[in-house]
């Protein structure tokens, strides 16, 4: 009975204020979440202290085109959120092992969930990337996997919200990988790198046309390293649109949903959580999409390292 | 006719078509997979794995119209 007057109140204040009005005012629907709340009550009993915080943020330069700057800014908030308790879990438990190392076979309940959780990551990347390389590029895939899962399971949460929902958080990793595949393919080997672009064309001999095969395979080379550039500029959009796209879809879809338990209240006398199947699909899509991310990048890291140059390999890599 | 209206118009039907050709795309996946999954039951695992690799890239696709239909549905007031 607490609970569900609890309930009641928050969904009320919140959604009143930020849900369900939002779809009439400006910006996309969306269930409350804790510090929008609290931005709102805030805004009600101390406008002062509101207005402060608006103008900060605005001076910082947060930017939201499907709401309110604050929104932008609680993404920031939920991130540190998500990174701090990552961080606190994982390296507590790496520095209690490294300062008291186990006993025979007696290790905790928090470093046995941790070496399943990296063996797993090990196999699943090293069969993509090979046991040999795996072992240099798995904290950060590995590290991306689990904070983007973390990320998208906070908007699951009662009164928590995604921060991967926003395109520019996206953006902002994307380009984190964009940088790393290429400075990694470039410090491998530079030469081999920009030999990638032009790719894999046949010698003035193969072709048979004599002298004017210089034409043609000038022709090739640049058309293929117009075509590789695109690719290459096209796929940190592509990652971040994928994963904003699906967040944002679970999102709105829970938030109409959500204000839908309010607004049939009238006809039914309760409060009934319409959007409960769909919490089970965020759930499924919210992991799937984790592991797309960093299978791609892995995937992308792997293309842009300098490959033995054979015509069937390079082509059905590139198909 | 006013750009809202065709806004209005547009933006479903748009989403419909790449919903539908995404819809196709997927199921030949997903037909290629059972098939496969039919003849080595042992590796069921891996297929399935392969499976909603591939049905999240070709779903990315659908999502890619419906990003643009959230940009644009903004400008219809």
């Amino acid at each position: 009975m607490m609970l569900l007057w609890l309930a009641e109140q928050s969904a009320e204040t919140a959604a009143a204020a930020g849900g369900a009005h939002a779809a009439e005012s400006e910006g996309i629907p969306e269930l409350p979440n804790f510090f929008g709340v609290i931005h709102k009550m805030l805004e009600q009993y101390a406008p002062a202290v509101a207005d402060s915080i608006n103008n900060f943020i605005a001076w910082l330069g947060f930017k939201d085109p499907m709401g309110t700057p604050f929104t932008a800014f609680e993404n920031i908030l939920y991130a540190l959120i998500v990174i701090i308790a990552l961080s606190a879990f994982f390296y507590s438990g790496y520095c209690r092992l490294r300062h008291a190392p186990p006993k025979e076979g007696k290790l905790s309940r928090r470093a046995m969930f941790s070496e399943i959780v990296v063996t797993f990551f090990d196999d699943f990347f090293g069969q993509i990337m090979g046991h040999e390389e795996v072992r240099r590029h798995l904290p950060f895939v590995g590290t991306l996997f689990v904070y983007i899962l973390c990320c998208n399971m906070f908007g699951l949460i009662w009164l928590g919200k995604a921060p991967t929902a926003n395109l520019s958080f996206n953006m902002g990793m994307a380009l984190l990988v964009f940088l790393y595949v290429h400075f990694t393919g470039i410090s491998r080997s530079p030469l081999g790198y920009l030999k990638h672009y032009p790719g894999a064309l046949p010698t003035i001999k193969e072709l048979g046309l004599g002298p004017a095969g210089i034409l043609l395979i000038g022709f090739m080379a640049i058309l293929f390293t117009i075509i590789h550039l695109l690719e290459a500029l096209i796929q940190p959009v592509s990652l971040s649109l994928r994963l904003f796209g699906n967040m944002l879809g679970k999102d709105v879809l829970l938030g109409v949903f959500g204000s839908l338990m309010l607004i049939g209240t009238a006809s039914i006398g309760i409060y009934f959580p319409w959007h409960t199947p769909f919490l089970f699909l965020g759930l499924l899509l919210g992991a799937i999409q984790a592991l797309i991310f960093s299978l791609l990048s892995s995937v992308y890291i792997m293309l842009w390292l300098p490959h033995v140059e054979h015509e069937e390999g390079h082509g059905a890599q590139h198909s | 006719m006013d750009f809202q209206a065709t806004l209005g118009f547009a933006i479903p039907v748009g989403l419909g078509i790449a919903a539908f050709g995404c819809g196709i795309g997927i199921g030949y996946a997903v037909k290629g997979a059972m098939e496969a999954m039919g003849r080595q039951p042992e590796a069921i695992g891996k297929i399935q794995t392969a499976m909603l690799i591939g049905a999240a890239f070709i779903e990315a696709l659908t999502i890619y119209a419906l990003v643009m239909g959230f940009v644009l549905m903004a400008k219809i007031k």
